[in-house]
């Protein structure tokens, strides 16, 4: 069986009420960072691989502390990792080799146009979910302006922290539209998955 | 109608097991097989990656809670298969056992040790591949080969892999009971190839 990857895409409304939920989606996205992070970890060697700027960057350094490479759990505030949202401003389907999102959505405070809120990524930690062991990801983005936001793609983005930052996706797909009105939240999560 | 084909999602992990004579001839190939078992481990692993601020702890293969990543030591001192000639602690591993795979399985049902003794295998170094594009596919390859020396024949039933953590601890992240036991005759060998495969 795969180590499955699924999506899931909830919306509130300004009161908290759940006015939008798309189950689990199944996702296809896993990139090429993925698995060269993966393989450099097996191979106890440096991993550097192209990073959200395009360029090599370290991803895996292998004599540094573990706790510098590989972060997913991003705080309040800070777009840079984590998991991300965006408006995939230029139509491009997922491809092995993104780097990037095609046009991520930036953290803004209220009144800044075509940003929106990012909270904390949480986890749900591995846990055996019937025949399944899943492993979730979240992550709430709220709309603060007064215009609604579309979007279009997630994903997932590391945060290598040693000396200056590097940041590495590892996830992206291509959504069905999900247009976002003023004070609404939405909520993404990523669910892994495997089945013996 | 042709029916579509339903597109893999996730990570794909296959398997493809060579049986060679004393002379290096293939007798035996089972090609790459759709395998079924990545196991509780390999996701606690990526939390605690993922999560980085705290130990992680996961069943060793010894049955204890011990530590598979920690927040302060060495990238190089976790995760690492790349284990080395005679080393059977780590890396992939091969087995007679051929209990079915369970999420919460932490190590092989019957361990082929390394050796030249009955019932043993010399195991050679555990090899990972570069990461490539592969046509529409992103692969990566761990490779080993088990010499049989020990004058009899082995039945291989089960295959895996151990991860090692801080040089003391090792962690079942993939177990697979083989579809059906492979014979492996005195002097012959045995390659086991896993492939972690994805696709956009």
């Amino acid at each position: 069986m795969n180590l499955e990857l699924y999506y899931r895409i909830l919306k509130h409304d300004p009161d908290g009420r759940l006015v939008k939920d798309t189950g689990m989606m199944p996702s296809g996205s896993y990139v090429i960072q993925f698995l060269e992070m993966i393989g450099a970890l097996f191979d106890g060697i440096r991993g550097t691989f192209t990073d959200t700027n395009g360029a090599e960057s370290t991803m895996i350094y292998e004599l540094e502390n573990i706790d510098e490479s590989g972060q997913v759990r991003a705080p309040a505030l800070d777009d840079k990792f984590g998991l991300v949202v965006g408006t995939n401003a230029g139509v491009s389907a997922e491809d092995n080799e993104d780097y990037a999102l095609d046009s991520k959505i930036p953290h803004g405070d209220v009144g800044a146009v075509g940003t929106m809120n990012y909270r904390d990524v949480t986890f749900v930690a591995p846990r055996v979910v019937g025949p399944n062991v899943d492993f979730d990801v979240f992550r709430a983005f709220i709309n603060e302006n007064d215009a609604t936001i579309t979007v279009k793609e997630i994903g997932i983005i590391t945060r290598m922290d040693y000396g200056v930052d590097k940041f590495h996706l590892i996830l992206r797909d291509v959504v069905a539209d999900e247009a976002v009105e003023a004070g609404y939240t939405l909520t993404v999560g990523y669910t892994l998955r495997s089945t013996a | 109608m042709k029916k579509k084909e339903k597109k893999a999602h996730g990570i794909q992990l296959l398997l493809r097991c060579i049986v060679r004579d004393l002379y290096g001839k293939v007798i035996g190939d089972t090609e790459e097989k759709p395998a079924r078992s990545f196991l509780i481990q390999f996701l606690e692993f990526i939390y605690g990656l993922f999560r980085y601020n705290a130990h992680m702890y996961a069943t060793a293969t010894d049955g204890t809670e011990d530590y598979i990543y920690t927040t302060s030591s060495d990238s190089n001192f976790f995760f690492r298969v790349d284990a080395g000639v005679n080393v059977d602690t780590h890396g992939i591993v091969i087995g007679t056992g051929d209990t079915a795979e369970t999420n919460t399985d932490y190590k092989l049902e019957a361990q082929i040790a390394n050796g030249v003794g009955e019932g043993q295998m010399t195991h050679t170094s555990t090899t990972v591949s570069a990461v490539g594009v592969v046509g529409a596919n992103v692969d990566l390859e761990v490779k080993r080969s088990f010499t049989n020396g020990s004058g009899g024949q082995i039945t291989v039933k089960e295959a895996g892999i151990y991860t090692r953590a801080i040089l003391a601890y090792q962690h079942c992240i993939v177990r697979d009971v083989l579809p059906a036991g492979i014979d492996v005759p005195d002097k012959c060998s045995i390659s086991i190839i896993y492939t972690l495969r994805t696709t956009v």
